[in-house]
């Protein structure tokens, strides 16, 4: 049990992580947290080889390598909104009829975009954070023992992650990979990437294994 | 990476802080209103749905509206706080059954307010306006405070009324019903009779308290109501009604129905639409009127009234032929294998040239091109000019029908069904057939079934008495059931008057060996008022007046009404919080149950009260209370079937004979402990916390006893290898008994003829991959496209969905083309009348006595008319316009109304709108009663003063001469234990500022047009308008009732085919009697089965 709740934590790490290294430019703080870390930085390979990264200081790096990197993948060019992605007008899709949007609200959540300069609740970044909430809730659950509950949260992430995050997630992963030409930004798609892919194969291992 | 990510997130989890890195953009949501877990006085609650902590509720106080006035703020020094207990019940002013707390002011012993409650959660502590009129309802001072009689030697409806007793009454209602029924002849039993109106109770109560008396007694009100919606939803289903998911739902598709905002089910519908809106789902509207409804809607779709089928057919042929329908869904759930096996009906659509070609094969696929061809001529373009709606609103709908998927949901019951001939087929029966093929039937955000939300539990107390379980019952009363609406659903009760006054149609049956009653001994009714919201109100006011043909009369009614005026007895029984019932609704996909009860009874037993004789707690809690002689139903029926069957002779005493105290009646705690222990889930947490059901229900007024529940349909039939039995309602069946049906998977009783007619069947579930799964109540155990039922009552036309395509079609399909179809719509001046919508604070004859309610409904009930038609007809704002009715089948004038014009664009053109919910009459304002030193006073804020007067024999008017009567509450009287009128709760009655009822009693113009297959009283109407004259007045009725009586006797002579059906069946057995179980031989005709 302590080692699965260790494994929910993780994922919900991984989630947060992600989300805030989508969601705007990285900031000083993260940089460093990330540099500082053998642990962390080892899920960066790329980075690791990349020479700047360590001798520019980490204001310098972000002004001058990461940032420009980030705006022109993320801001101007391989938008990171699933509407884009999904729907042939190619346009991002604010309203009420978003299809993200209508499964955070059936399935009880609401979203505060005000709190980020996502345009859209379909942003990658948001959908990373709502599949964090899910796992916070699946270990609240796990700690109360309450499996019934850990297992219909378990369908809904892997449905969330079948319908929305994995399903045009990926596509988008290796389009943004492609773009970027810092080895950061290229880690943090590929990291994103595998991690989606390694999500869903662990969620799906256990419906149909411990939770059948 | 992939091979060793596990190890990773190991390691991520201590090296990262959590969760601290995200944003934070989401967050819960919650829709619920919950007892605050605070202990502590809250008078500034952070959010509008706190309440008080539930452990709390005996002894809540709180600073009345006044002192906050005063004093501008809570617990300030000096400030007197009201000592309250919170006692819940349910809200009784329509069928939706919210929950209510009555807020009893233990001090004064009275209730303050009322306000929602959180335990319930269909209702999710919220109200509407009805709900929280409970107040002035109770302290109504027009109420009636003690039982009314007839003056002796009066006439009925001379308004000649004596103080009478319970006891009085029980004794002489009791006499005449045990003279009836111990003669044991099934002609005297049929004269006693008892006709509810909106029951509002589940699990059947007063159905059992009938069906103990033996014989075939129960009337009701459903065909003034809901038959039409019942019909079409049975033939595919077996359930009568839809229960949406609205909450979940993508598209809320509203056919001629308007739960948004005052509709069936409303405030708890109206909700879960607006939290579906909030997730993005799209409300579609289809209604000839732009109601609040349509007016939110994200898009109006202003159909022609009856044509609706029309637009489901499309939408249908659209799916179909683009191949975007459910294939797994239709192939697993419709019974196309009957159909498409059936080569003798094939040939019959193709005779009718409804196909062209019969496929070779029997595939699904074989199936689906038959329905391409059916549905082929039910084109956009055609439905457009059908319905009268621009064909881009169909497309425009047919892109939202695609992008919900099989999310949508809809709910057949009043509009189309009910104002239409040929409702049943234009509503659910069509309109199912669209839903079934989006495969949004029984999951989330689709459309469940009534029977499997519905908790009702009512009737299911007799582990508390001695008798248990009445035999079937072996009548078939044809004052209820004529034989010529075999399908109805269900009593024919609008007919009542007409049946009992028609000796020709009585002789023809006696002949074929039926014994028809000519008269009634007992007519005994609930809650209910005939005279003004039937159709033909005269016709019933001609029998009711007539002693030969109804010996004695009585209404059990808590308010005076049109009918009160012209019965012997007048019963008050309580209202919301002063009566018992358990009631339940399918407002959504769980299984929720509630209980009203008497809160002053309640409340003074928690306070220590004891009654006297404790199966008339209630009345004498409210005498002690100063309500008045106030009782309750429950209480009466268990202290009347005592009075019926004093000795026990008659064998009915036994069945309301409590088993704790032998010899003594029932009592209430006795019996709803024994009904609500019967629910396996409330048991367990009463268990739990050390309580009975009846504490648990008495002190929180709501259960849930399952949430989610969806695809019942799917869900398997417990199967006993060792008994080799299956286990279906309670009972163990033997697989020998059972029988199955090759084509369906069907698995029904062994029953003769069960195999050779569908119409026999009584089917228990279907087989599906070697599994019997419940399925759905029909013979083939599947959602019946084709209802081979209707090929043996000898209407194979409709034994499909359809709808008439053309002139020629319209006349061969003349059962189903409604009758106020625009091709009868002649004459410059004809229009279609469509008078049942509801306005969201009347509800058909419950609402007139709150003063509340009537001050905010002034002036909204005017006679609706599209603004050109009224620039045409040269009507202006405010016309008082003369309406006649006439009937398009006979070409018969049955008279006319006069109303007040309101030229509108909210109404489409060629379509009158007016609601039948209001334009209530009183002929006197006050009455005199013998024994009492104050007049009572009748219907004061929201009915015209009229004059009623019969012309000669046949011919009536009525015309408004007053409107509101202003009393003064300062009355006093001499009678020491009633506080009526209460005058310390009215202390605004003074503030009157309206005059004149609003509306007209449009429902007297109305002939009776029952549906030849449903029964519905097909409401809406032809009518041709003229600008009033000189003479004339808003208000005006006039009506010739020999005229209503042959456009009766044509709809039923023209139109019905009579039963028997197969095997001189009265009707399907499938179909069953509701209320209570009837015996094999009652339902065939004498004579006339194998």
């Amino acid at each position: 049990m302590e080692e699965k709740m260790q494994e929910v934590q993780a994922r919900i790490n991984m989630y947060g992580l992600l989300s805030r290294l989508f969601i705007e430019e990285i900031d000083v703080d993260t940089l460093k947290k990330i540099k500082e870390n053998p642990q962390l930085l080892d899920l960066f390979p790329k980075t690791k080889q990349w020479r700047q990264f360590f001798e520019k200081g980490p204001q310098k790096l972000i002004e001058e390598e990461l940032n420009v990197d980030f705006t022109t993948v993320f801001l101007l060019n391989v938008y990171p909104y699933e509407s884009v992605f999904m729907n042939d007008e190619g346009y991002i899709d604010p309203s009420v009829t978003n299809p993200a949007l209508i499964f955070y609200r059936e399935h009880g959540y609401s979203i505060d975009l005000n709190k980020t300069r996502a345009l859209s609740p379909d942003h990658i970044a948001v959908e990373m954070e709502f599949m964090m909430t899910l796992a916070k809730e699946e270990l609240d659950a796990l700690k109360q023992g309450d499996t019934e509950k850990v297992k219909k949260l378990k369908e809904i992430q892997k449905k969330f992650l079948e319908e929305h995050l994995a399903n045009w997630g990926v596509v988008y992963l290796l389009s943004a990979k492609d773009m970027a030409e810092t080895p950061f930004y290229q880690d943090v798609c590929e990291l994103a990437l595998e991690f989606i892919l390694s999500d869903y194969e662990l969620l799906s291992e256990d419906l149909e294994g411990v939770y059948a | 990476m992939r091979t060793t990510r596990r190890n990773f997130l190991k390691g991520v989890a201590a090296a990262i802080g959590g969760a601290a890195f995200a944003k934070g953009v989401i967050e819960k949501t919650t829709n619920s209103a919950v007892a605050s877990e605070n202990t502590d006085l809250t008078f500034t609650p952070e959010h509008i749905d706190y309440y008080p902590p539930f452990d709390k509720w005996n002894d809540w106080k709180e600073p009345s509206g006044d002192y906050w006035k005063k004093y501008g703020g809570a617990l300030r020094n000096g400030v007197k706080l009201i000592n309250y207990m919170i006692v819940p019940t349910v809200c009784n002013n329509c069928e939706a059954a919210c929950g209510l707390t009555a807020w009893v002011d233990k001090d004064e012993l009275v209730v303050r307010k009322f306000m929602g409650n959180p335990f319930h959660s269909g209702s999710r502590g919220r109200n509407c306006a009805k709900g929280y009129a409970a107040l002035s309802q109770m302290y109504d001072p027009d109420r009636i405070p003690f039982p009314l009689k007839r003056a002796p030697g009066s006439k009925r409806g001379e308004g000649k009324w004596v103080r009478t007793t319970w006891d009085e009454a029980l004794e002489t209602i009791g006499k005449k019903i045990r003279e009836a029924l111990e003669k044991g002849s099934e002609l005297e039993r049929k004269m006693v009779m008892y006709h509810v109106g909106r029951p509002n109770e589940s699990g059947g109560f007063t159905a059992r308290v009938v069906w103990t008396w033996g014989g075939d007694h129960h009337n009701s009100h459903t065909n003034i109501c809901s038959a039409g919606g019942r019909l079409g939803s049975i033939s595919w289903t077996g359930d009568d009604r839809t229960s949406p998911d609205f909450a979940n739902s993508r598209l809320i598709f509203l056919s001629s129905s308007h739960a948004a905002d005052a509709g069936h089910y409303f405030q708890q519908h109206a909700g879960y639409i607006a939290d579906a809106r909030a997730k993005g789902a799209k409300l579609v509207v289809m209604d000839p009127r732009l109601s609040n409804s349509a007016g939110m809607a994200d898009l109006w779709i202003p159909v022609w009234p009856g044509t609706e089928g029309a637009i489901f057919l499309a939408l249908s042929n659209r799916l179909l032929q683009e191949d975007k329908y459910d294939k797994e869904f239709v192939k697993r759930w419709f019974n196309w294998k009957v159909f498409i096996k059936d080569k003798e009906y094939l040939n019959y659509l193709k005779k009718e040239g409804r196909i062209q070609e019969i496929p070779e094969g029997e595939t699904f696929e074989d199936f689906i091109s038959v329905l391409k061809q059916i549905y082929a001529p039910y084109t956009f373009e055609w439905a457009a000019e059908e319905t009268k709606v621009p064909v881009d609103r169909l497309e425009k709908l047919y892109q939202l029908v695609l992008w919900a998927g099989n999310r949508i949901t809809s709910y057949f019951w009043r509009a189309q069904a009910a104002g239409n001939r040929g409702g049943w087929m234009n509503a659910a029966r069509t309109g199912l057939f669209f839903l079934g093929l989006t495969g949004s039937i029984g999951g989330i955000g689709g459309v469940g079934w009534h029977h499997w939300h519905v908790l009702g539990v009512g009737g299911k107390g007799y582990n508390a008495t001695i008798g248990k379980k009445p035999k079937p019952v072996d009548d078939w009363n044809e004052l209820l059931w004529p034989p010529e609406w075999p399908l109805s659903t269900y009593e024919l009760s609008f007919l009542l008057p007409h049946l009992l006054s028609d000796d020709q149609w009585r002789k023809k049956w006696e002949k074929r060996g039926l014994k028809i009653p000519d008269r009634l001994k007992v007519w005994i009714s609930k809650i209910y008022n005939p005279v003004w919201i039937n159709p033909d109100g005269f016709r019933w006011i001609e029998v009711l007046r007539d002693e030969n043909k109804m010996e004695l009369t009585v209404n059990l009614s808590p308010t005076w009404s049109e009918t009160n005026w012209f019965v012997d007895y007048i019963l008050p029984v309580g209202l919301a919080g002063e009566r018992h019932d358990n009631q339940s609704a399918e407002t959504k996909p769980e299984r929720w149950t509630a209980f009203r009860q008497p809160v002053l009874r309640v409340a003074l037993q928690k306070m220590g009260w004891k009654p006297k004789v404790p199966w008339r707690a209630t009345l004498e809690a409210h005498i002690k209370a100063g309500l008045g002689e106030v009782w309750e139903e429950n209480e009466f029926w268990i202290n009347l079937a005592w009075a019926i069957d004093p000795d026990g002779k008659l064998g009915i005493r036994k069945f309301w004979e409590s088993k704790k105290n032998p010899g003594k009646p029932v009592t209430i705690e006795e019996w709803y402990d024994a009904a609500y222990g019967t629910l396996p889930n409330l048991r367990k947490i009463c268990n739990k916390l050390g309580i009975t059901p009846y504490e648990y229900m008495r002190d929180r007024g709501a259960w849930t006893e399952e949430t989610n529940v969806y695809n019942v349909h799917e869900r398997e039939i417990p199967y006993d290898p060792e008994k080799d039995a299956y286990k279906y309602k309670g009972k163990w069946i033997p697989r020998k008994n059972l029988e199955i049906d090759p084509d369906s998977g069907a698995v029904y009783l062994k029953h003769h003829g069960a195999d050779k007619y569908h119409s026999e069947r009584h089917t228990i579930g279907v087989m599906k991959d070697g599994k019997l799964l419940k399925g759905f109540h029909t013979p083939t155990g599947l959602l019946e496209f084709y209802s081979k039922t209707f090929v043996e009552w000898n209407w194979p036309e409709y034994a499909i969905p359809i709808y008439p395509k053309d002139d020629i079609d319209r006349q061969k399909l003349i059962h189903i083309t409604t009758h106020v179809h625009h091709s009868y719509m002649k004459e410059d001046n004809a229009f279609a009348l469509n008078p049942i919508y509801r306005l969201p604070y009347n509800i058909h004859t419950r609402s007139v006595n709150a003063k509340w309610l009537m001050e905010i409904s002034q002036n909204h009930n005017p006679v609706w008319i599209y603004e050109g038609d009224a620039k045409r007809l040269g009507i202006k704002k405010g016309d008082p316009i003369k309406v006649w009715v006439v009937d398009s089948l006979t070409g018969i004038k049955t008279g006319y109304f006069v109303g007040m014009a309101m030229p509108t664009q909210a109404t489409r053109p060629g379509v009158l709108a007016c609601s039948h919910h209001s334009g209530r009459w009183r002929v006197r304002n006050t009455v005199k009663i013998d024994g009492f030193s104050q007049e009572l006073t009748i219907m004061s804020y929201g009915s015209a003063l009229a004059e009623v007067k019969e012309h000669q024999k046949g011919v009536w008017s009525v015309r408004w001469k007053d409107g509101v009567y202003r009393h003064k509450v300062e009355r006093k009287h001499n009678d020491k234990n009633i506080k009526w009128p209460y005058p310390e709760m009215n202390a605004d009655i003074k503030e009157v500022w309206w005059n004149g009822a609003t509306g007209v009693w449009q429902n007297a113009v109305f002939p009776a047009n029952p549906d030849p297959l449903s029964g519905m009283h097909c409401w809406h109407k032809k009518v041709l308008v003229e600008k009033a004259g000189p003479e004339d007045r808003i208000g005006d009725v006039v009506v010739d009732t020999d005229a209503t009586f042959k456009v009766y006797q044509a709809w039923r002579d023209q139109l019905t085919r009579p039963a028997p059906g197969p095997n001189g069946l009265r009707r399907p057995k499938w179909m069953p009697r509701p209320w209570y179980p009837h015996t094999d031989k009652s339902y065939r005709m004498p004579g006339e089965h194998e």
